[in-house]
């Protein structure tokens, strides 16, 4: 090969600014201009050579730089390059090539649709399905399974069925009707809590069909190995099962073998060596080997019969039939045939896999999976609990010393050679990959020992926060080095698909933890204690949520923190012109609640004496939720007594309470003359207030007191105040002191954020040395809103609690 | 008519003057076209309301006579809110889906209601009790307390004559009005105040659910609306007055030919557009129901599909996809019972003008026997359950019933029938369930359950 002659500063510069690649960072400046290709050898514009490991995406082959393909498309282009296949037009390499794929596809395929690449014919295979039963009397019919870690493409159909959380993120409401189940990852017997992985995703699938209900249901689609998510291997007896337990309902099965088709694993299609017979096969990638963009979906005969009928199959695709395409995929076909290329996978995949297979003794390698020539090998900290490590490393370093091009996922190696890949080549793969992995487990083995990051960052005062990436990365190192993190969170990380020292840089990326609320209903308190002070005698607290959702939710409390809150709270009470030197009376729960002893705290720092009227929120909405209005009635008025005690004889400055017993004070004409004739301030907190109530309360009950509302989660540490200044018809709006603790408002179906102006639920996180809740999914709704000046993060307006939360009725009104 | 562009803003009515909140919920026709904007009050607001009400001073009788009779002049002919009374008749209409010649006739009986009711209050007082001040000794009727609560409903805007029985006998009144059609209450509230009424002495509050049980609870007697559920609620307290479904039935024996009474039994089933408590839900047959569900069948069938606001409709009207839902409801309930009307659907689709809403024709259902549970489900159209019933079935499948007309000559088994405590109004013959005879109890007299007698001596003024 000779290096063209290209000013590659200038097209890489051009590229910077004009080119929209898929996933690469807005920070990532480098480029690598690809020019020429041969076999499994690729040049760039500087003349540097690659070995391709990857098949691009998992493709190309047939290799790079055919010339019989360069032929036949030029030879077809110059006979009939297009023309339609809608209607009743169509073209003879089309019929061919329809036909030779049903030649070679397992039964019961028999008609062939074509697409221009796999997520198309994912989601013409979606529409096909919903079709199939919409034409034979179940228009309900509709839901679709898919699997997490599954990958179908990015298309809004495909994507909505590709279970991994980065496609969905921040691309609004996907498909709706689709519900991820859990894959057999045989590796990872965490995610099946001892059960047996396949009898787990057996059961699991019942349940799902049970709770949707069969006849509602139209399709599962899966990879049969899943690619992108790793390489994973089911156990033999999965798909079969997972096929009679579809049919038995009525349920059609798409096989996704873009990835696994037309030779990847030394057959033709997977679904013959699996025993599965699907309804549709979706193929790509290997059809034309990258020559050109193609897909086919495969469809059966009893779902081809239905779809066809009628009014035909409506939708289709420009390219669908592409003459050239059609012609090009018939060569590259026979190539792999007349060339043995399915037995070469075999072979030369099994050689390769047997030299990789020896990096599972590296104390950073969990598993080496391989089957014909597609290759994972996962990462772990520790490959005996499987603990993840991230892969991203791996790719730049084996392609910087060795000139290799290789993928990753979070924290598995992908390799996918061309099927031309020869015995010295991927002697030359294996050797590389083995370098780097080797020099990384000596190295990462002397840094165990303690955290290496500054930390300091994690003591910062919260009146002069950090940024939000200084405080993660620090936080990070922190909750999740062996030496320093919770028990709780070194054992949940476990089964997180990421490596949160590495890949958690950003708020955002705080949307890869799964919301962890429920286990905060059972979880040791012990266990939530970073280890990094156990040297330290620490005296612990511990808050409990107030019971809305559940059995309660328990946070631990340490000193540092109840410090550092308490003297961001009072710094904001003074900005806002709360007096100092008077006694505060806090009517709320105190007990195992947090609000009681951070009022207690704030009263005595600003030399107050602290009261205070407790109340046991629980009890109160066990009252209201069973109709027991009588009783409620009477706890509020035993209340109003104790707080009417207080008043009469004792000077009180600052009232702390709650919207729902404001209220009742400000319903009791006597208490609220008194309050209206002693109290400066009165703050209110812990649940919603509309605006109506707001208005009455500063207009008409207290109108020469100061109002100031308090929006928090005992399951967050803390809270935030009313922002200053708004109108009557504004809505409450709360700023968090970010970045400790930030929100983010979203659409609880997809998890998407909300555009600002609209309203969505509230998701909270708090990230400090001693408390590390993250993407934390809170019981109530509310506006997004951008942040005032001076504050970090989205804010929150008109807080408003949601009916039901995880199944259970929220009760308001008490608390 | 209302200018379709100009939402009609329904505020609170307070003890300070109308409010409006930020809070509004838009109450939209039979199309779902918004009509109205409510304004939702806060709890806050409510238990300050009730506390102003519980202030004030009960206007003396002199003057709530005449208040009340004026006010019905006014709800019957004034421009009240904006409103003339031809404009809150065909919004009243167009929002309930009740016939406009409905709503006509109770516009007129609310302003009849209203002049009378005192009178009527009236009816329930004990013999021996007076109202004023009567001699020396005396048991004297007495309110049970000052401020009086009611949680209306919406589906007939004739229910609102009955609280104003309570202003006429001194209480101080907080009203929530229906949600569904808040119209009515909001204009009868606003003629009281025009009439007299101080806003401190009768408020319009609506809210949501949550908040009406603080109205409930903060008043000291209240009157609710409502279904099985709020009977269940309140069965038990002696100072919630819960009204419920009616369940109004017909009794036809085997002396009897029905053929004769056929006009009585399809206006109790039709009439009012089968949306009244009062209309017939069950027919009971002794012998063969089926000629009697044949003949019922055959002259509903005729009832024309009307839009509310034609002066010939019969039937009502819903918003489309509220008309499918019930259908589906009723066909799930008349699942494996013989159909006579109504068995393939209840609902006729209204063209343009009225896209978006559906008539509910009515629905004959012939059942196989007399305690199936079909026999106890009031809809709210011409729905009827046509059951065979033999005197081995006794009264127990006629309890539970606000009126029972019944086409007999047994002397004997109508004597049983008045004796029943749960048949709370019995006509016998050719009476309409749906007919109220002036004067005589509803669901019993009001009055009884907001007085009591008391005794009262006055020595000084025994003295000659």
């Amino acid at each position: 090969m000779t290096a063209p002659l290209v000013d590659v500063d200038a097209l890489v510069k051009s590229d910077q600014s004009r080119l929209i690649h898929p996933h690469l960072a807005g920070a990532d400046t480098e480029r690598i201009v690809m020019v020429e290709g041969s076999g499994c050898q690729l040049r760039d514009a500087h003349g540097r050579e690659y070995l391709d490991a990857t098949g691009g995406l998992m493709l190309g082959h047939v290799g790079h730089g055919r010339r019989e393909l360069v032929d036949v498309a030029a030879g077809q282009m110059s006979k009939l390059e297009y023309f339609s296949s809608f209607h009743e037009f169509t073209n003879e390499p089309s019929i061919k090539l329809a036909s030779r794929l049903i030649d070679i596809a397992p039964s019961p395929m028999e008609r062939v649709y074509f697409t221009s690449g796999g997520a198309e014919a994912v989601d013409a295979a979606l529409r096909m399905a919903r079709l199939y039963h919409h034409r034979r009397g179940e228009p309900e019919r509709t839901w679709v399974l898919a699997r997490n870690f599954g990958y179908h493409g990015v298309t809004y159909g495909g994507g909505a069925a590709t279970g991994m959380p980065m496609f969905h993120n921040g691309f609004g409401p996907m498909l709706p009707h689709v519900r991820h189940l859990t894959p057999p990852m045989p590796f990872h017997p965490e995610l099946y809590g001892g059960e047996d992985p396949t009898e787990f995703c057996l059961r699991e699938l019942r349940q799902t069909i049970e709770e949707i209900g069969a006849d509602q249901i139209a399709v599962m689609i899966g990879e049969p190995i899943l690619g992108a998510g790793g390489v994973v291997i089911p156990p033999h007896d999965y798909w079969p099962r997972v096929r009679e337990l579809l049919a038995a309902h009525g349920i059609l099965l798409i096989l996704d073998e873009v990835i696994t088709g037309l030779g990847r694993i030394g057959h033709w299609f997977a679904a013959e060596p699996m025993g599965i017979t699907p309804d549709f096969i979706v193929t790509a990638k290997g059809l034309t080997s990258g020559y050109f963009p193609m897909g086919a979906l495969l469809v059966a005969g009893h779902v081809a019969d239905v779809v066809t009928r009628d009014e035909g199959f409506i939708g289709g695709y420009t390219y669908s039939g592409h003459a050239t395409g059609c012609a090009v995929a018939l060569e590259n076909l026979d190539i792999i045939e007349r060339e043995n290329l399915l037995a070469a996978a075999v072979e030369i995949g099994d050689h390769l896999g047997d030299q990789l297979r020896r990096l599972e003794e590296l104390p950073i390698v969990g598993q080496v999976r391989q089957i014909g020539l597609m290759i994972g090998i996962e990462l772990a900290q520790d490959p005996a609990t499987g603990e993840p490590l991230s892969a991203g490393w791996v790719a730049p370093l084996v392609r910087e010393r060795h000139g290799i091009i290789i993928r990753n996922n979070p924290n598995t190696i992908l390799l996918s050679p061309p099927l031309v890949l020869s015995r010295s080549e991927a002697d030359q793969v294996a050797a590389a990959v083995t370098d780097v992995l080797t020099e990384y487990a000596t190295t990462a083995k002397r840094r165990v020992s303690a955290p290496t990051r500054d930390l300091s960052v994690l003591d910062t005062a919260w009146e002069q926060p950090p940024s939000m990436p200084d405080l993660l990365a620090a936080a990070m190192e922190w909750h999740f080095h062996p030496k320093t993190g919770s028990r709780f969170w070194l054992e949940r990380a476990k089964s997180l698909d990421f490596d949160p020292r590495k890949d958690i840089r950003t708020e955002a990326d705080l949307t890869k933890f799964p919301n962890i609320v429920d286990e905060l209903r059972d979880v040791r308190v012990e266990d939530l204690v970073p280890r990094g002070y156990e040297d330290e005698q620490i005296p612990l607290d511990v808050y409990e949520s107030g019971g809305t959702t559940g059995s309660p939710k328990r946070v631990v409390w340490l000193p540092d923190l109840h410090e550092k809150l308490c003297t961001w709270h009072s710094g904001v009470l003074d900005d806002r012109g709360v007096p100092r030197g008077v006694n505060w009376l806090t009517i709320g729960p105190s007990g195992p609640h947090i609000f009681g002893p951070i009022s207690r705290t704030l009263a005595h720092r600003r030399g107050g004496v602290p009261f205070t009227v407790d109340l046991d929120p629980r009890w109160a909405k066990r009252c209201a939720a069973e109709g027991r209005f009588e009783e409620t009635k009477r706890y509020l008025e035993h209340i109003l007594d104790q707080v009417e005690w207080i008043l009469r004889s004792q000077d009180i400055g600052v009232i702390f309470t709650t919207p729902p017993l404001l209220e009742a004070l400000a319903g009791h004409e006597e208490l609220a003359e008194l309050i209206n004739r002693k109290v400066r301030t009165i703050v209110w907190g812990g649940a919603s207030m509309n605006l109506d109530t707001r208005s009455l309360l500063r207009d008409e009950v207290f109108p020469q007191r100061q109002l100031l509302g308090f929006y928090g989660s005992t399951m967050v540490g803390g809270g935030m105040y009313e922002r200053a200044g708004l109108a009557a018809d504004e809505p409450s709006t709360f700023d968090p002191p970010h970045p400790f603790i930030s929100m983010r408002v979203i659409a609880p179906d997809t998890g998407r954020l909300v555009p600002y102006g609209e309203r969505g639920q509230v998701v909270m996180s708090h990230i400090s040395r001693s408390m590390l809740i993250p993407n934390n999914l809170e019981r109530d709704t509310a506006i997004r809103v951008p942040p005032a000046k001076g504050f970090g993060g989205d804010a929150v307006a008109d807080i408003k609690p949601v009916p039901t939360f995880g199944g259970t009725t929220i009760v308001e009104g008490v608390y | 008519m209302t200018d379709s562009s100009a939402l009609v803003h329904l505020d609170a009515l307070g003890p300070n003057g109308p409010y409006r909140a930020q809070a509004k919920e838009v109450i939209t026709d039979v199309t779902g076209r918004p009509v109205a904007e409510l304004s939702m009050v806060p709890r806050l607001y409510v238990r300050r309301s009730l506390a102003a009400l519980r202030r004030a001073q009960t206007q003396p009788l002199d003057e709530r006579i005449p208040a009340l009779a004026e006010a019905g002049r006014l709800f019957a002919t004034a421009t009240l809110n904006g409103l003339s009374v031809e404009q809150y008749e065909h919004a009243v209409a167009r929002v309930s889906g009740l016939p406009i010649s409905v709503v006509r006739e109770v516009t007129s009986t609310t302003a009849t209601g209203l002049a009378g009711a005192y009178g009527s209050a009236g009816q329930a007082r004990p013999r021996g009790s007076r109202d004023a001040a009567h001699g020396a000794s005396a048991a004297r009727w007495m309110r049970r307390g000052d401020v009086f609560a009611v949680l209306t409903a919406g589906n007939h805007p004739g229910i609102h004559v009955q609280w104003a029985e309570a202003l006429a006998l001194g209480y101080r009144v907080a009203v929530r009005p229906s949600r569904r059609e808040p119209l009515s209450a909001h204009r009868l509230v606003t003629a009281l105040h025009e009439a007299g009424f101080g806003t401190d002495r009768v408020i319009l509050l609506p809210t949501d659910h949550s908040v009406a049980d603080e109205l409930v609870a903060g008043a000291d007697l209240a009157m609710v609306y409502g279904g099985d559920a709020v009977l269940n609620k309140y069965r038990a307290s002696n100072t919630v007055l819960p009204h419920g479904p009616g369940r109004a039935k017909i009794l036809i024996t085997a002396d009897t030919d029905f053929t004769r009474h056929l006009d009585t039994i399809v206006d109790s089933i039709s009439q009012q557009a089968g949306a009244g408590c009062v209309n017939t839900t069950a027919v009971f047959v002794e012998g063969d129901p089926g000629p009697v569900a044949a003949a019922v069948a055959e002259r509903l069938a005729g009832l024309p599909s009307l839009p509310p606001q034609s002066s010939r409709a019969v039937l009502p009207v819903w918003q489309l996809d509220a008309a499918r839902n019930l259908e589906k409801f009723v066909h799930s309930q008349a699942a494996g019972v013989t159909a006579w009307l109504g068995g393939e659907t209840i609902v006729a689709e209204l063209d343009e003008p009225d896209r978006g809403a559906a008539v509910l024709r009515p629905a004959v259902f012939q059942l196989d026997r007399a305690d199936a549970p079909q026999a106890r489900l009031e809809l709210p159209f011409p729905c009827v359950w046509i059951a065979p019933w033999s005197r081995t079935d006794g009264v127990a499948p006629l309890r539970n019933t606000m009126v029972l007309t019944a086409l007999t000559s047994d002397h004997d088994l109508v004597g049983h029938l008045l004796d029943e405590p749960t048949i709370r109004n019995l006509h016998v013959g050719d009476h309409p369930t749906h007919v109220l005879v002036p004067g005589l109890p509803h669901d019993g007299y009001l009055g009884e359950f907001l007085m009591r007698s008391k005794t009262f001596t006055n020595g000084a003024s025994a003295t000659p």
